[in-house]
């Protein structure tokens, strides 16, 4: 049989010779040059681990050392390897004890009057490949968890039948004053008004009853401190832990709104300023115009100087009708803004 | 010309500068000056229908009421004679798109009047007039 040739870094915890040198040998079989650490007792694998742990594939611990044994042994065996497959060793046929080994995070067991090379090989590969598979999952979980937990915007998601908040993230605690307890304690309605509370049933009811959730829509949301703020929301059906479920998104646009009404209020003062304009100061202006019209048609020419002085306040008049056309001609551009 | 042109405009002195300026260009009509637009309306209530059309100078921004409502009053009462020039002091320019709307209006000025908008105004009651220029 053709031998592994990867250059597996193995740390054996073992404390009888014996044992140490059958796995050597069983090892040898499989495996073309396997580069083996003995240590004979949890104190001195505890110094190795602390000092070079992250560089072994696999770690074999024999169950029962001088210094450490059994359950705590185990324990603070796996502390130290940190995500490197662990595979106990022990000499008597205790199943119960070695189920229960597996429950605290070992990768496997061998019973070492039952090991044969084959079996020592299998268990080797096995526990390499699952902890890596495990590796990507938790991996890949942390980055979703990551997505959800440091995205700058509250997210939620609450459950469909019962409106209790599931998961929460950071964001909303900080945005709505709630903490991550308070907030699993509460439904979906404790963060709106009271009076949209007939708007979010009515929403709740069409969705049960086959209507699509609005995906994108805009909300009052109340916070812990009673301040009611206006959200947009992005909504999205999920399952969750097996339960229907629904994320939710939110954006405060409470200033954006706020900051759009107060453009709109001075808008509107414009508009007063420019119909003011228009008509207010154009009213005497057009008199006095008229005034000087008619003087200008009472005087007769022999008068030169009354003339001139006449013709001096028709252009001051006539100027300042022009800066008034001006004024309310660029106070017509300013239209309405549009309600977002 | 021996015609009629009633003014109305809240401006008691702008009524005074109009009757002027349009007595200097044609001293022979008669001018009646209302500074409300609720006094023309009963006055015009008060003579009977002549058959002959009768011209009003009427300022869009009455105090009382706006050009606007005083043509909707005319435009209820049916009345098909009264001819109906509007004057403005404002340069709100959907003013004269609004104006086209009423059938009694036949002219929209801005303000000031001059002399050369005076002559305007007289020849177009001059062309809507049945009489002739004498």
């Amino acid at each position: 049989m053709r031998k592994d040739e990867k250059p597996y870094h193995i740390l054996i915890i073992e404390d009888n010779l014996g044992d140490y040198i059958l796995i050597e040998e069983y090892l040898a079989e499989n495996i073309l040059e396997p580069d083996l650490e003995r240590v004979e007792t949890f104190h001195s694998a505890k110094q190795l681990l602390e000092d070079k742990g992250k560089k072994f594939d696999l770690v074999f611990l024999d169950l029962s050392l001088p210094d450490l044994s059994g359950e705590q042994l185990i324990r603070e065996v796996l502390e130290l390897t940190e995500g490197i497959p662990v595979v106990a060793l022990t000499g008597f046929s205790d199943l119960d004890f070695s189920i229960k080994s597996l429950s605290l995070g070992i990768s496997d067991y061998l019973l070492k009057d039952e090991l044969t090379p084959v079996i020592l090989y299998k268990s080797i590969i096995y526990a390499i490949q699952r902890s890596k598979f495990i590796d990507d999952i938790q991996k890949s979980e942390k980055r979703y968890s990551d997505l959800f937990q440091l995205s700058p915007l509250p997210m939620w998601v609450y459950d469909l039948k019962s409106l209790r908040f599931l998961d929460i993230n950071q964001a909303a605690v900080d945005h709505y004053g709630y903490s991550e307890e308070e907030f699993l304690l509460m439904k979906i309605s404790d963060i709106r008004p009271a009076d949209d509370l007939q708007l979010m049933d009515q929403a709740l009811k069409a969705y049960q009853n086959g209507e699509k959730l609005d995906p994108k829509n805009i909300y009052k949301h109340k916070k812990k401190n009673g301040d009611i703020i206006k959200v947009e929301a992005t909504i999205r059906n999920l399952l969750f832990n097996d339960r229907e479920a629904v994320l939710v998104l939110v954006n405060d646009i409470t200033e954006r709104l706020r900051y759009v009404e107060t453009i709109e209020k001075q808008n509107q003062t414009f508009r007063e300023i420019a119909w003011i304009q228009s008509h207010v100061v154009r009213a005497p202006l057009a008199r006095l115009l008229g005034l000087v019209s008619l003087l200008e048609s009472e005087i007769s020419d022999q008068f030169e100087e009354t003339t001139t002085l006449v013709n001096y306040i028709k252009d001051s008049a006539i100027e300042l009708d022009e800066i008034v056309r001006e004024i309310s001609k660029k106070s017509e551009n300013i239209a309405p803004l549009e309600k977002p | 010309m021996n015609s009629e042109l009633i003014l109305v405009d809240d401006d008691d002195v702008l009524l005074v500068i109009f009757e002027k300026m349009i007595h200097k260009v044609d001293p022979g009509i008669k001018l009646i000056p209302f500074n409300s637009g609720k006094k023309a309306l009963s006055y015009l209530s008060t003579i009977p229908e002549s058959g002959t059309n009768r011209y009003l100078l009427v300022d869009i921004n009455l105090k009382d009421m706006s050009g606007w409502d005083f043509l909707n009053e005319l435009v209820e009462r049916k009345d098909k004679f009264s001819k109906v020039i509007l004057i403005t002091s404002s340069v709100n320019s959907s003013n004269p798109i609004t104006a086209k709307k009423y059938v009694p209006v036949i002219g929209f000025f801005e303000k000031p009047l001059t002399f050369e908008i005076i002559h305007q105004i007289l020849n177009l009651i001059g062309q809507n007039s049945t009489e002739k220029k004498e």
